[in-house]
């Protein structure tokens, strides 16, 4: 990005270019109109524009009414409209275009919100990604909108360095979600923990779906197998022991949005069908409630392990499984899987680790004393990397840690790497204040990493692998003496049962199939479980 | 032309070519702007101010073109009157554009035009 952000006006009118020329701080692009004025007068030659130009903008400036010949205006949303409506809200039109070409490209639009009152999509244009609308009117309200779209662009696009990596199979993700975001058919992400399943599912699929509703997170491992039902489709008061108050589903709250369903397979057989007529009706009825509620909402379904062999299983019914559309599954690739993805992520997360206050707060300290400024970068070096470069807090990691990096499988995947990372960083910067402390000098920006830690790091921060095959033999049982035998057998079946427990991601169907043969007799477990104390809640929460 | 959508798509425009871009200049003046920059300023937003496709169009031009095209069908509304009398206010100040100009005046009337428009637009289209 050039030191003054480059502006591109698109705007019929020659107000907003004359005045936007005297900004001494923003450059206005000169586009080479026939007029020349700096500015686009219409859509399609902005678009025409933008398609040869993009590298050049950092924003866009886009007015919203444009008093220009019919074949130069772009169709509005939702139908044909008179010509005068469509000059009017033609700016609605361009945006919706720029977003569908250049998703990542920030547009401040030159009318204040209040302004769109007569615009039905108003709303849903002011909460859409990267874009802004103006609280004021003088300059100065453009420029804070145009350095508010500066900034989260920029975090935007640092995300998605994070997030996408530059391995080719993330490549062919970010393709496919990036049209399935647009559709209405629910997705599906499958991917081990730690693969972004979450963060995939808000900043991508629901940012650029376009739906002006909320978006909205069921996670099913942190909720009782029997409180399912009630926060899926919502509880009446008394349809339930405990339900004191109406209660609304996540359906209901997630109308018009997105709602994300974490560790589907978790969903209890007896409530899959009541599930599937919800996504096939797009209507629910609450417990213990006669009314049905429409529902408009988005689905985005995560699991840890392949739906299919759920619903292989028995676990998971397949007519659910073709409803949630398996033609739309997305398989995110494990970061063990993505070799080109761990230098480069690693230096990422490195140099973005600034925006933690307490690594800024240590990088100010040691950049000072080996004369930084408090703000100079800080850059992960590996082996010999970096020696000549002096304008930045060097993190050197000697080449044996790197390898070990590079051989550890990483089961935790981006987030794993990101907390290994995290750590490196504190515990380097935290020993550089330490030594500072104590009186030794420091006069390189060169700080190195203690080979140990990383061996340490990676020893205590791997995530267990999720689908562990279940044997019963590897359970590990701890017999402690007791008063009578039963208390001994008692403690040997309760150990057992929460090893399973854990091996199962709690999933009694699993359980019952396993103990019993038979995944239809979870309850049976369930019950064992209630006799012997086993409180599923703080399981979950374990 | 009694048709309702019709006189809220004239409202609509008017609020944009006059409400809008009689208050931009001034909006846009720097608070330290001397006089020349208050009269240039001043200049732009009332003979000059909706520039597009090559032609320029005073204030007062748009505001005559849309008493022609309402022909009369706002007369009954309440806040008709007001209106009226807000942009006759606001056109004034093109006559005194030769001598001292009292930037907080010229700034509030200018921009009071806008509300006005709005206030009627909600009473047509409520």
């Amino acid at each position: 990005m050039s030191a003054r952000p480059r502006l591109l006006l698109i705007d019929d009118g020659e107000s907003y270019a004359r005045a936007f020329s005297r900004l001494a701080d923003v450059e206005l692009i000169d586009p080479g109109a026939p007029d020349g004025l700096p500015r686009l007068a219409d859509g399609p030659a902005a678009l025409e524009w933008l398609g040869r130009h993009r590298d050049r903008v950092d924003v866009v400036l886009l007015d919203m009414r444009f008093d220009v010949e019919a074949d130069r205006l772009l169709p509005l949303p939702g139908g044909p409209v008179s010509l005068r409506r469509q000059r009017r809200f033609q700016g609605v039109a361009i945006l919706g275009a720029i977003r569908e070409r250049f998703p990542d490209l920030p547009v401040v639009v030159l009318t204040a919100v209040e302004d769109l009152s007569l615009l039905d999509a108003g709303e849903e244009l002011a909460q859409q990604s990267l874009t802004y609308m103006l609280d004021g009117e003088d300059l100065d309200a453009v420029r804070i909108r145009v350095h508010t779209a500066l900034a989260e662009s920029r975090r935007a696009q640092e995300e998605a360095d994070i997030l996408w990596g530059q391995d080719a199979a993330m490549g062919t993700v970010r393709r496919r979600l990036s049209v399935l975001a647009r559709g209405r058919l629910p997705v599906i992400l499958e991917g081990e923990t730690g693969t972004g399943k979450s963060f995939l599912a808000e900043r991508w699929l629901h940012a650029r779906s376009g739906r002006p509703g909320p978006f909205v997170v069921l996670d099913l491992a942190t909720i009782p197998t029997d409180l399912v039902p009630a926060h899926l489709f919502g509880a009446t008061r008394g349809a339930y022991t405990g339900a004191v108050t109406d209660r609304k589903g996540v359906f209901e709250l997630a109308h018009e949005g997105t709602l994300f369903i974490d560790e589907i397979q978790n969903v209890p057989l007896e409530v899959q069908k009541q599930l599937l007529l919800v996504l096939q009706d797009r209507k629910v009825r609450p417990l213990g409630s006669s009314r049905e509620i429409p529902v408009d909402v988005k689905v985005v379904a995560a699991s840890n392990t392949p739906l299919a062999d759920a619903v292989r299983a028995g676990r998971f019914r397949p007519d659910l499984h073709m409803r949630l559309s398996p033609a739309t599954r997305v398989q995110l690739p494990p970061l063990r899987e993505r070799p080109r993805d761990l230098a480069f992520l690693a230096r990422r997360l490195v140099s973005q680790a600034v925006r933690d206050s307490d690594i800024d707060a240590l990088r100010a300290q040691v950049a000072e004393v080996v004369g930084l400024p408090p703000t100079a970068p800080l850059r992960l070096v590996v082996g010999r990397e970096g020696r000549s470069d002096e304008d930045a807090l060097q993190i050197a990691l000697p080449r044996p840690a790197w390898v070990r990096l590079e051989a550890h499988p990483w089961p935790g995947n981006v987030r794993e790497l990101a907390m290994v990372m995290h750590n490196i960083l504190t515990f380097t910067l935290v020993g550089a204040v330490d030594a500072i402390g104590v009186g030794l000098e420091l006069h390189s920006p060169r700080l190195q990493v203690d080979p140990g830690l990383v061996a340490d790091l990676l020893s205590g921060a791997s995530t267990p692998e999720p689908v562990a095959p279940l044997d019963p033999d590897v359970f590990s049982i701890r017999v402690q003496p007791g008063a009578t035998l039963n208390a001994v057998s008692g403690e040997v079946e309760r150990q057992y049962l929460v090893a399973l427990f854990h091996q199962t991601d709690g999933d009694f169907a699993l359980m019952a199939e396993r103990l019993l043969g038979d995944g239809e007799r979870a309850r049976a477990i369930r019950l064992r479980f209630n006799q012997l104390g086993l409180k599923v809640r703080e399981l979950r929460k374990a | 032309m009694t048709d309702p959508t019709t006189l809220v798509d004239l409202l609509a425009d008017l609020q944009h070519d006059l409400g809008k871009y009689l208050r931009l200049p001034l909006a846009w003046l720097p608070a330290d702007a001397d006089d020349a920059g208050v009269h240039a300023a001043a200049r732009e937003a009332l003979l000059a101010t909706r520039r597009v496709g090559g032609q320029t169009h005073a204030a007062a031009d748009i505001w005559r073109a849309f008493l022609a095209d309402v022909q009369g069908h706002l007369d009954d509304r309440a806040a008709w009157p007001p209106l009226v009398a807000t942009v006759d206010r606001a056109l004034a100040w093109a006559e005194r554009l030769d001598g001292p100009l009292d930037r907080a005046a010229l700034t509030a009337d200018l921009a009071a035009v806008g509300p006005a428009i709005r206030t009627l637009l909600d009473e047509v289209d409520p």
